[in-house]
């Protein structure tokens, strides 16, 4: 009856033992290791599990913060874009009132409309940056391939159609703004 | 010689992209309120862009066709 009754106190304990590793899994804290005993009864095979459990939660808690700190969107982060953007979209707004009254000093009452221009000034850039690879990477690349004589030819002839219609479409846009 | 045509043919794939690029770009630029005369100049380009890409494509089958 003694070993009976000793048995019951050392399961009670070791049942004491596995609550207090779930309630300490509850609350987050997944440092330690739930204790295990060789007994091969139900009591440690659900401490067994309770083990595989903590370490399944603390690699993914693990993996979790290392992901928030590199990734690029976490709070501060987006705080700090939010901040620079407000910061950038302020300054333009201040460089554009001061275009603004700069052509105005310049050019009166046309000011309006040459601030308006303005959208034509993306199509001379990609224009502008069409003729120099033209210019200077395409014909050469070509000249310099081992392309037959006739097909290389014919390539730099229709390179040329390019690039005189780019230098063409630069100028008309220069002229609209 | 196999890596020198395509290296070729992608470089000719990137001048397709930027061609496409402008012909989109124009695209937006002939949606907005323009006055009839830039809408005149700019379709006109917007074609041009147009004919581009398909000359750009017309050159990658010409490398093509000696690989």
């Amino acid at each position: 009856m003694a070993g009976g009754a000793d048995q019951l106190l050392i399961s009670k304990k070791r049942l004491d033992s596995l609550v207090v590793s779930i309630n300490r899994i509850a609350r987050g804290n997944l440092e330690k290791r739930v204790i295990q005993s060789k007994d091969g009864d139900e009591l440690s095979k659900l401490a067994s599990s309770l083990e595989t459990l903590r370490k399944s939660l603390f690699k993914k808690n693990k993996a979790g913060k290392k992901e928030a700190a590199s990734s690029p969107l976490n709070e501060d982060k987006v705080l700090e874009l939010e901040k620079m953007n407000k910061l950038m979209i302020g300054r333009e707004l201040k460089m554009i009132e001061l275009k603004k009254e700069i052509a105005e000093l310049k050019h009166g009452k046309s000011a309006e409309i040459l601030i308006d221009d303005s959208r034509f000034s993306d199509g001379i850039k990609l224009e502008e940056s069409v003729v120099e690879s033209l210019e200077n990477d395409y014909e050469k690349l070509i000249q310099k391939s081992d392309l037959n004589k006739d097909h290389k030819e014919l390539i730099i002839t229709k390179l040329q159609v390019l690039l005189s219609d780019s230098k063409r479409h630069e100028q008309a846009l220069k002229d609209l703004s | 010689m196999m890596e020198g045509r395509e290296k070729l043919i992608q470089s000719f794939e990137e001048l397709f992209a930027i061609e496409k690029k402008a012909h989109d770009y124009y695209e937006k630029i002939l949606q907005q309120n323009i006055s009839d005369h830039e809408e005149e100049v700019v379709l006109a380009i917007h074609n041009d862009e147009e004919r581009h890409m398909k000359i750009v494509k017309e050159i990658i089958q010409i490398i093509e066709s000696e690989s």
